[in-house]
């Protein structure tokens, strides 16, 4: 009887321990990006220019194919064949075959573009996640293989201008395929552009030559507003990328990742 | 019958003021058919306009990112206004209301948009054609002047979208329109900035730094190292007129554009329409700006389009070629009609000294050629041996005596002077000098072979000047020093190769 | 000995048993443990499919209202987007804090209102959805309605959380960031819907010529839409 109750208690004990271990089941796709500052590439400069930002934690990839296939599977009204033009245009899911199928070429493991913002924070509620912010996004980029702080490095700044050049590829590789930065996290360059959450935070008219000043007819702020560094080109073409965009546009070379808290 | 006259003259004035009325330009005030302009790659452009009435034009113009070729062997990822570098050529006519299209390709990876240096509005339309990939933007413009005008994307940031061939040229019309001519071609200049050197083979990613310091490495016509030579060249025949359109996308650069063999008979400068220049070799074409030449073709030939910044042309990219053919007018250009021998006797120069590459003062240095009268007996004492013994063992007296004259000239008597009775304070004597009699032949070698330096008293007179050591075999310094006791002398002291040999390494003789 | 080998397997199986049903629990609980500032996602995922037919079904496929989003007003009532309907919204986006450009804005809105008769006015109505729902509680909403003098049977103020108020102004092409000191540098538009929520004219900048917008309203009015 002893030995009896002795096995079944260390049953039970080992059933705890593999129980406690499941609610990380979501955290090893995330990495943790460590507080930090980041300087905007156009700032208010009445006030500080950098901004801080807190820890958080962001996917390691950016998501793909096969998990936004489970996604609209389960959420139909984000399937292509019945999403409203409101929330994304007639380009959504285009490198789709149909609602449930992927292209002929199309790669599942590859990260999934032709998605607008609504789609993509749709999807990221939907796994209780959301999408990172401009400076959380750019905190984690900041970063190159080894250092947290990359753009100090002028070689690493001429790579992610090489990427930005070179023409979209029509069949995108699998996530995880260009490089792993200091914090963990995949492809934060070279691979898609990225949604975040504040996209529209870029209150610049899109005429780009003017933007040494804020346009206060079109625009309240409390400052003006001017580019902190002329010679990060990647930073002004994501910046000049992010400006075009309306939340229900879609592109081909247009991704997202997601980002959680740290509770 | 009068009042019907009256009538008729009446009607048949209503009819003339109506018709004069449908043909001028108050019809402007609505302008009527929408046409589709006609675009053009380089160096090709549309045909001149012939309506005589402002219209409205509608421009569709498609912004694709691709890689493709700079150079042999070499690649390159072009932005392009229409697929190639430079972007089409747009041409309207003044008064034209024009509805503009751009549709930025869903492959590309950057928002765009357009700058027209002819619209008048804020950023040439650079906002209200901001573009995002996989959609079009639409917007207007009148063009108001007429002009040869510069477009180029102005996305941030800018001098990155230039730099990667987002420029082209819009041409407006004048009321008027231009002159009729033979020939009209659409040529721009521009440069590119890669990492790698001018010609290193393989896809080049653009260069940040070099842009920065306005430093490419290739600056070329038409997008591309020889886009116009070869069977590429632009063409024209003997007796027409040829306009050049000529563009500069920058980034950085001014041309000076020039065609060589030709001169420009009529520059609108910067693509303006008034201000004509006449007879002009080269123009500045400012990054960013126009210019149009005109030049008539009288002969035939090839005709090199350069930047006259001529590191440029020839080792940058900067060269096209205008291949004319037709009949020749020796008169007006008669290529080579003779090549003949020209000795440089009558030159009012004097000749090079071979040691220093320096010209010789005077004309009494003249270069004495080897076969020339002075050297007469030497030659008739050479013809008369049947081998002109030239080696070490065996030196007759006359080749030693030959050679140290040659020498001396040469490499002594520019200090010493001819007759050997140098500077007074500056470069001793070597004639009748105390200090040779002194020292003799040892000494004489040594200076030779080692030089001389300090403070040396010859003849009573001071001198503190330095000798380099002359780079001498030991034959030839055997040779001059035999001349200078010889002819300079007149002793009969000669010196041997064996003397050389033994006191060339003595170098405290040279220091006293 | 048999006894006790069979109770052995009854204790494993039930452990085995546990383990399953704690595994697939987990993955159920992620997806619903949902960050509860987010009631809209709460909706979504609980009851979805059944709301959406209810009060979507009559709303236009260009409709912005179809974010079915819910929003408190300056009295701290609750109101849901849908219920904007019925009547032409001209609307903005501002902040209670904001000292220079918002001003001008509700000020271009009210003299909107004072060139539209009273007869075209019973169509109207004017919407301020706020950008900075911290520091804009219903209080400091109704505050500043007092301040500026804005008669609320035809105004409304409204906020909510921060994710509905991103969505809104994404559909509405409005642009916001806040900064360091707290304040919002924003576009300055002011937009306006129809009676079934479609965006038809929006108005960018200050002290603009508002003959095009009254025109917008009027013509809508004209067609008896």
């Amino acid at each position: 009887m002893k030995t009896l109750i002795n096995i079944s208690l260390f049953i039970l004990l080992t059933a705890s321990i593999v129980y406690a271990k499941k609610p990380s089941e979501h955290i090893p796709d995330m990495v943790k990006i460590s507080a930090g500052t980041y300087t905007p590439l156009y700032v208010n400069d009445t006030t500080d220019q950098s901004e801080k930002v807190d820890a958080f934690l962001i996917d390691k990839y950016p998501v793909t194919n096969k998990e936004f296939l489970e996604f609209v599977k389960e959420n139909p009204k984000w399937r292509k064949s019945n999403v409203n033009k409101l929330f994304a245009d007639e380009r959504y899911l285009s490198h789709w075959y149909d609602d449930l199928t992927l292209g002929k070429n199309v790669n599942p493991d590859a990260p999934v573009t032709n998605i607008s913002w609504f789609a993509a924070k749709a999807y990221a509620e939907s796994l209780g996640k959301r999408l990172p912010t401009v400076a959380e996004w750019e905190l984690a980029a900041q970063a190159d293989e080894s250092n947290p702080n990359g753009y100090a490095n002028p070689k690493y700044v001429a790579r992610i201008l090489e990427w930005y050049s070179k023409p979209s590829s029509k069949n995108l590789p699998a996530v995880g395929s260009v490089f792993e930065n200091y914090y963990g996290a995949y492809d934060m360059h070279g691979l898609v552009w990225e949604w975040t959450s504040d996209f529209f935070n870029a209150l610049v008219s899109g005429e780009s030559r003017a933007d040494g000043g804020i346009n206060r007819n079109l625009f309240c702020g409390t400052g003006s507003v001017g580019a902190t560094d002329f010679t990060n080109y990647p930073a002004f073409m994501r910046f000049a990328f992010r400006s075009s965009l309306k939340a229900n546009y879609t592109t081909e070379s247009l991704g997202f990742r997601c980002a959680k808290d740290i509770n | 019958m009068k009042a019907i006259y009256k009538l008729l003259t009446v009607f048949l004035i209503i009819g003339i003021s109506l018709g004069i009325n449908s043909c001028s330009e108050s019809q402007s005030a609505e302008p009527q058919k929408e046409i589709q302009a006609e675009l053009t790659h380089a160096p090709f452009v549309p045909k001149p306009i012939q309506r005589n009435y402002p219209a409205k034009v509608r421009v569709d113009m498609e912004v694709l990112e691709l890689v493709g070729q700079l150079s042999d062997g070499v690649e390159y990822t072009f932005w392009t206004f229409g697929g190639k570098v430079p972007g089409e050529f747009i041409r309207v006519r003044e008064g034209d209301e024009i509805e503009f299209h751009l549709h930025n390709h869903p492959s590309s990876k950057l928002p765009h948009n357009i700058d027209l240096h002819a619209v008048t509005g804020p950023g040439g339309g650079a906002e209200a054609s901001f573009t995002t990939p996989g959609h079009s933007s639409v917007f207007s413009f009148k063009a108001l002047n007429p002009g040869l005008y510069v477009y180029h994307c102005a996305t941030a940031p800018v001098g990155l979208h230039i730099a990667n061939g987002m420029y082209g040229l819009i041409l407006v019309e004048p009321k008027e329109g231009l002159p009729p001519v033979d020939r009209e071609y659409y040529v721009m200049q521009s440069e590119f900035y890669t990492e790698g050197a001018y010609g290193e083979k393989g896809y080049q990613p653009f260069s940040l730094e070099k842009a920065l310091q306005e430093n490419p490495d290739y600056v070329v016509f038409n997008g591309s190292v020889g886009s116009m030579v070869g069977d590429k060249s632009l063409r024209a025949n003997v007796g027409e007129r040829v306009r050049l359109f000529v563009g500069n996308g920058g980034p950085n650069l001014i041309s000076s554009f020039h065609v060589i063999g030709e001169i420009f008979d009529v520059v609108y400068q910067e693509g303006g329409t008034s201000v004509k220049q006449k007879n002009v070799q080269t123009t500045l074409v400012p990054a960013g700006g126009s210019a149009i030449v005109e030049f008539d073709v009288d002969v035939p030939g090839e005709f090199i389009l350069v930047d006259h910044s001529i590191f440029r042309a020839f080792n940058k990219g900067a060269i096209g070629k205008l291949a004319v053919s037709g009949p020749e007018n020796e008169t007006i250009f008669s290529h080579k009609i003779e090549d003949k021998i020209y000795s440089g006797a009558d030159s009012k120069f004097g000749s090079i000294d071979p040691t220093t590459g320096k010209y010789r003062e005077s004309k009494d240095e003249a270069y004495t050629p080897q076969f020339a009268n002075q050297a007469q007996n030497d030659y008739s004492e050479l013809s008369n041996e049947s081998k002109p013994n030239m080696s070490a063992s065996s030196s007759s007296g006359n080749d030693i005596a030959k050679l140290g004259r040659q020498i001396y000239q040469s490499s002594c008597s520019a200090c010493h002077m001819p007759d050997g009775s140098g500077m007074v304070n500056v470069f001793p004597p070597v004639k009748n000098s105390d200090w040779i009699d002194k020292n003799g032949k040892a000494g004489m070698i040594s200076v030779v072979a080692n030089g001389m330096n300090g403070p040396v008293t010859v003849n009573g007179v001071k001198y503190n000047n330095v000798m380099p050591p002359q780079n001498l075999s030991d034959k030839e310094i055997a040779a001059v020093l035999t001349y200078v006791y010889k002819e300079i002398n007149k002793s009969n002291e000669t010196v041997t190769i064996e003397d050389v040999k033994k006191h060339k390494n003595n170098k405290q003789l040279s220091s006293k | 000995m048999k006894k006790l080998s069979a109770i052995i397997i009854a204790v494993l199986i039930l452990t085995v048993s546990v383990i399953y049903i704690v595994a697939t629990e987990t993955s159920v609980d992620a997806s619903s443990r949902v960050e509860l500032q987010d009631k809209k996602s709460e909706k979504e995922s609980c009851c979805s499919s059944d709301m959406e037919e209810v009060s979507m079904s009559d709303l236009t496929e260009n409709s912005l209202y179809q974010l079915n989003s819910e929003w408190t007003n300056q009295f701290g009532n609750k109101i849901n987007l849908t219920e904007l309907k019925e009547k032409k919204q001209i609307v903005t986006m501002i902040f209670a804090n904001c000292t220079y450009a918002c001003p001008i804005l509700v000020n271009d809105m009210r003299r909107i209102e004072e060139r539209l008769s009273k007869e075209e006015l019973r169509n109207v109505r004017f919407t301020l959805f706020t950008i900075d729902p911290e520091r804009d509680t219903p209080e400091k909403l109704k505050e500043f309605a007092q301040n500026q003098n804005l008669n609320l049977s035809r105004w409304q103020l409204l906020t909510s959380s921060k994710s509905d108020i991103a969505d809104l102004a994404a559909l509405l092409g409005f642009r916001y960031k806040k900064e360091n000191d707290g304040s919002y540098s924003h576009s300055n538009i002011i937009s306006i819907l129809n009676e079934d929520g479609e965006l038809i004219h929006q108005q960018a900048g200050l002290s603009q010529e508002i003959e095009k917008t009254l025109n917008v309203i009027r013509n809508q009015n004209k067609q008896g839409v």
